[in-house]
């Protein structure tokens, strides 16, 4: 079946009350939804593993915390590792850096979303969920000014809407919708 | 970090940094770009005309800019485990020997050295060890043997080192007045500096241990196969390797120069 859409990738962010979420997103998604989905959550930095086992049970799709250089495939789910920033490239793969957190945070959700927003332009979906920081708000509005399309989760729903309200003081959102609206969204591009 | 869109192309910074640093073109390309204007915004440059001016009229600027360009640790005993392996594992089997020769291949900001200082101090290993720490900045050298360290990361260091579980806390190797921790010189008794201008330098020696986590992260992929041959040929037979835990796990050579001795710690033996 093929996307309807142009897209080329979804870039996903979280942090604090954003993980059930992004479970439960996953876990929704058809087996044929083969868009590479690219996550960034906050996550407590001494804890190495653990993340991609555990959201592996609950989804369809491998999902990888990948090493540095490593090649972006469809059909997969990518999350960056632990006290590491994760990074798109132009030639589509991953680069990882330690370099200095940003927003208090590493990985950092401006990171990711700022440099898939050089690679995929108009061809990015980016979603931010709930969280307690506004990292996420900066990359989202680079995202924009290269054409991607925006999805914040409602900050009525979100568990904590500090993260999807600081978007909206900086850029206009495409779309602000509930979890439920964002798997809809989701299902119907591969309808 | 430098986030936004790139003022200048690639092409026109990599031109102006070629004369002055050789090897730029190894560095990846978005490295280069994110770094050089992370670097330019902390030292007040605000363009390329200025970099240049700065750099004609200011003969310690290209070290300043040097020190600042190589991505800093950020914390000591980072990923605890790997320190526990090398302090209980690889570090014992050179107790006795006559000496034991480490190198740090890019010693950036000093955490990793420091860290292993402390556990070469636990082991009573000072004086049959030496350590070759390189470095692309005199500045940097200078900034690592005074050994100042913010406070801020103390918390996650004592945390990090309190997993290889020493019988000692952190604060013993450190000093702390006015917000900063200030490291026991004696840590660095047995440590060589190295000043390169590459990061496929020479140094006057086989190790028995390289220690060489997450620098490779900033190198394009066909340099990691140059740079690996670089440090394979300093390495001695049956010497280890350590990597960083993300670093890429594909480069050519490392299948067949080494075997894994410890996959997830990334840890390397040379055949």
């Amino acid at each position: 079946m093929a996307i309807k859409y142009p897209y080329k990738a979804i870039v996903i962010g979280g942090s604090a009350g954003s993980f059930q979420t992004i479970l439960h997103i996953l876990e929704s998604l058809p087996k044929q939804f083969s868009i590479p989905i690219i996550i960034t959550l906050h996550r407590l930095k001494h804890v190495r593993s653990g993340l991609a086992e555990s959201v592996s049970l609950t989804s369809h799709k491998p999902i990888v915390e990948p090493f540095d250089k490593q090649k972006i495939e469809q059909n997969t789910v990518y999350i960056a590792p632990s006290n590491y920033h994760l990074l798109v490239e132009d030639d589509y793969t991953f680069s990882l850096s330690t370099e200095q957190p940003v927003e208090f945070s590493r990985p950092s959700i401006d990171v990711l979303f700022a440099s898939a927003a050089q690679v995929y332009k108009h061809e990015l979906i980016a979603i931010l969920l709930s969280g307690a920081n506004k990292d996420g708000a900066q990359g989202m509005k680079i995202i924009k000014q290269l054409g991607g399309t925006l999805i914040i989760q409602d900050p009525s729903e979100a568990e904590v809407s500090i993260m999807p309200k600081s978007v909206i003081d900086i850029v206009r959102p495409d779309i602000i919708m509930e979890t439920e609206d964002i798997i809809t969204f989701l299902k119907n591009m591969v309808k | 970090m430098y986030l936004g869109t790139p003022i200048y192309t690639y092409q026109e910074i990599v031109e102006l940094l070629h004369a002055y640093i050789p090897d730029i073109s190894y560095y990846t390309k978005s490295f280069v770009e994110r770094r050089f204007y992370y670097v330019c915004s902390k030292l007040y440059i605000p363009s390329l005309h200025a970099f240049q001016e700065k750099i004609q009229e200011d003969i310690t600027f290209l070290d300043t800019f040097m020190q600042h360009f190589t991505v800093p640790v950020t914390e000591m005993f980072r990923d605890a485990t790997v320190w526990k392996n090398l302090y209980t594992n690889i570090l014992p089997q050179f107790k006795n020997a006559k000496q034991c020769a480490i190198w740090l291949p890019n010693c950036s900001s000093g955490e990793e050295l420091y860290s292993l200082s402390i556990i070469l101090k636990q082991l009573q290993m000072q004086n049959n060890t030496i350590v070759y720490a390189s470095h692309r900045s005199l500045a940097g050298i200078e900034s690592i043997k005074k050994g100042i360290y913010t406070e801020y990361n103390e918390q996650l260091n004592t945390l990090n080192f309190a997993k290889l579980q020493l019988n000692t806390t952190l604060d013993t190797f450190y000093t702390k007045s006015f917000h900063s921790l200030y490291m026991n010189a004696s840590l660095l008794k047995n440590v060589s500096f190295m000043y390169s201008t590459s990061i496929l330098q020479q140094i006057p020696a086989q190790v028995d241990i390289v220690l060489f986590r997450n620098s490779l992260l900033y190198f394009n992929v066909h340099m990691h196969q140059i740079i690996l041959a670089n440090i394979t040929k300093h390495l001695r037979q049956q010497g280890y390797l350590l990597l960083g835990l993300q670093d890429n796990t594909m480069i050519e050579g490392l299948r067949d120069s080494y075997k894994i001795e410890n996959k997830e710690e990334r840890i390397y033996r040379k055949k």
